[in-house]
């Protein structure tokens, strides 16, 4: 069985760059999947717009949420995500720079299942990295998912 | 002629000598008794004429009758007198007997009388007694006038005092009978509606006339609900004196009731209350205008609030972000292209890093800083000793070789937010633990006590130390009193101590010299009192 991916939903191309090699790094070897704001997240989740013909439609393995972005922001489509029945039991993993509380307290209401702060040391952020890969992707058994895409 | 008959014995002599015969008509002894019987004739006749006399002066004395009684008796004693007389020279005997019959009659007449009368005559007061009940009589009448005198005084200093009272509160009295559809008014009362003293007439003009007309029909409506149902009347209107100038005034009445219960009469006072009227406005427009301010304050404030959130936000997201990418890509440049660099190009990219960090670490303390500045405070009175005591932990978790020594006095109290507070403790023993990290052995202590006049807690140390000189430069953000490279910090945790202390209404201070450690003391008001400031 083909792995599933990772939905890494993050604007800064830095970050992105920094974010896949810590997985890598951490011997992720899941595909990551990268879309670049809210409304491409929720497009892709729901294999709408730009990913109306996406294959195989089935829903990420995890998805890593950046709070800060264009259009829709994080805490938005976490909102949209877990009020549909398709995605509602998607882990969602918030990958923020922010450790500001209301951010945290806010995350976690909306039904978040983690939430990881971006450190600015990379050493730290690939310890980080490992972490999350170990746990969401070979730890966590996640429910079984109907989805009614594919 | 035959009445002649009849009488002719009474006045005939019937042959007896006159009565000087009998004398032998000694005129010596003859005269004697003529001017003797005159004298006490004449006297006797003259005694009715004088008590007849005083009976009509004097018609109040009683029993008059009796004096009446006594002039008829005396009257014929003076008859029989005379008689006397006419029988010395006529012997008519008969007529001298028949008139002392009649005085026999009036005087036995007179003596029954006066016998059942007399009892009747002791009832009446005697003079004496007359002169007594009389002067008590002037006495009590002397004293009434006295009275009322007194009385008559005590109301017009009453009427002068109600009077002075009525002008000096603005005030004055109306009485008005329903029934006779009449009012009477104080010349204070007169005074306040700005009319000449006794001006007031009550006719129908005059009263609509003084009042402003917005407010006549809901007075004459109260006016009409008072007499109604009997209730108090009260009311606050405008009046419009003659010479033009409106006046406020608040007027308050009671109705009273004929003897079958029907409103008859109203009466009640007029204050004028223009000058409170005017107080009261302007104290509403302060306040308005107070609130006003408060609310644009508020506002201004509560934007800045927002402005300070967001750019809060924008500083934790995006000016870490950058950082990020530095400190990665150096690491990945190290990483990926290690082989090509030399030991000073690696060295270079080491010193890039440990800059990030630093950076990464004053934006973490900055925020800080801000989170406690805008935090909202939640007063509760918790046990700092025990905060103490799980900072101190911490700290020694993070080095569990360094030998300190860590007195906490136990069961200290404080009042205030505790998450906050834990920051400033967090802060003051993290300062603690890095100044005395030079030193092998260390005693870092916690408590309460008594500086500069009052009760503060404290966090003592024996590391380095600071100059006293430098003191007031301490809890300013990013002061610095050492060098980073002998003890590295962003210079915000002080600063972070005194925001939270001063948040709480509370003072910070901090007595020190080099070599000789440091003791942070800070105050924090009592659980009462609301010293907490936004």
């Amino acid at each position: 069985m083909k792995r599933r991916q990772i939905l890494l939903v993050e604007d800064n191309a830095d970050d992105e760059a920094l974010t896949v090699r810590a997985l890598k790094k951490s011997n992720v070897a899941n595909e990551i999947v990268v879309v670049r704001d809210g409304v491409e997240a929720l497009d892709y989740l729901f294999c709408e717009g730009a990913f109306a013909g996406r294959e195989p439609r089935a829903l990420p393995r995890v998805m890593l949420l950046d709070l800060k972005l264009p259009k829709l922001d994080g805490l938005r489509v976490l909102r949209r995500v877990r009020a549909d029945e398709r995605t509602r039991l998607l882990p969602v993993v918030i990958l923020s720079s922010s450790d500001e509380e209301e951010d945290r307290i806010q995350g976690y209401s909306l039904g978040a299942n983690s939430y990881v702060r971006k450190p600015v040391n990379f050493e730290q952020f690939l310890t980080a990295a490992a972490h999350l890969g170990l746990y969401w992707l070979v730890l966590n058994e996640p429910p079984v998912i109907r989805n009614n895409n594919g | 002629m035959e009445k002649m008959h009849f009488f002719q014995p009474l006045f005939g002599s019937g042959g007896f000598q006159p009565h000087g015969f009998c004398y032998a008509w000694n005129s010596g002894l003859v005269w004697l008794h003529v001017v003797s019987d005159l004298l006490i004739a004449a006297a006797y006749f003259a005694i009715p004429v004088v008590l007849l006399w005083f009976l009509r002066k004097r018609r109040d004395i009683p029993f008059s009758w009796i004096f009446l009684l006594f002039s008829v008796f005396i009257v014929a004693c003076g008859g029989t007198h005379l008689m006397e007389v006419w029988n010395l020279w006529h012997a008519q005997y008969w007529f001298a007997g028949a008139v002392k019959a009649i005085t026999a009659g009036a005087s036995v007449g007179t003596a029954v009388v006066l016998t059942y009368t007399a009892p009747r005559f002791l009832q009446v007061p005697n003079l004496s007694e007359w002169c007594k009940a009389n002067a008590d009589l002037e006495a009590r009448i002397a004293q009434r006038t006295k009275d009322l005198r007194e009385a008559n005084d005590a109301l017009r200093q009453n009427r002068e005092t109600l009077g002075l009272a009525q002008k000096a509160a603005k005030m004055g009295v109306w009485d008005r009978d329903v029934t006779a559809g009449r009012s009477t008014w104080t010349t204070e009362l007169e005074e306040v509606f700005g009319l000449q003293p006794g001006t007031y007439t009550d006719n129908s003009q005059m009263w609509p006339n003084l009042m402003h007309p917005d407010d006549l029909p809901a007075v004459d409506k109260a006016v009409a609900e008072s007499l109604r149902d009997g209730s108090e009347f009260s009311s606050e209107f405008r009046i419009i004196r003659p010479d033009g100038k409106q006046r406020w005034i608040s007027a308050r009445g009671s109705v009273i009731r004929d003897g079958e219960g029907r409103p008859n009469r109203m009466v009640g006072i007029d204050i004028d209350i223009t000058e409170q009227k005017q107080a009261q406005e302007q104290i509403r427009s302060l306040n308005a205008s107070l609130e006003t301010r408060v609310a644009d304050r508020t506002r201004d404030l509560s934007n800045a609030n927002k402005e300070l959130e967001s750019f809060s936000y924008s500083v934790s997201h995006d000016l870490r972000a950058p950082l990020r990418t530095i400190d990665g890509f150096s690491l990945a440049l190290l990483e990926d292209c290690g082989g090509t660099l030399d030991d000073v190009g690696k060295e270079h990219l080491q010193r890039i890093r440990a800059a990030t960090q630093r950076m990464g670490a004053l934006i973490d303390d900055l925020l800080n800083l801000s989170r406690v500045t805008r935090a909202q405070l939640t007063a509760q009175t918790f046990d700092l000793s025990a905060v103490v005591s799980s900072v101190a932990q911490e700290l020694q978790a993070t080095q569990p070789e360094r030998q300190i020594a860590w007195r906490i006095a136990p069961a200290v109290f404080a009042t205030g937010d505790a998450r906050l507070l834990r920051v400033a403790i967090e802060n003051l023993l993290n300062n603690a633990w890095k100044f005395t990290s030079k030193h092998p052995t260390a005693t870092i202590e916690f408590g309460r006590t008594e500086n500069r006049g009052c009760s503060a807690y404290f966090v003592k140390d024996d590391g380095a130390g600071f100059d006293p000189a430098y003191a007031d430069r301490l809890f300013g953000p990013f002061q610095r009193l050492h060098a980073t490279a002998e003890f590295p910090g962003t210079g915000v945790g002080l600063a972070t101590v005194q925001r939270v202390i001063h948040r709480h209404g509370g003072r910070v201070w901090a007595e020190s010299a080099v070599d000789q450690g440091a003791t942070f003391y800070f105050t924090l008001p009592q659980a009462n009192s609301e010293g907490a400031k936004g």
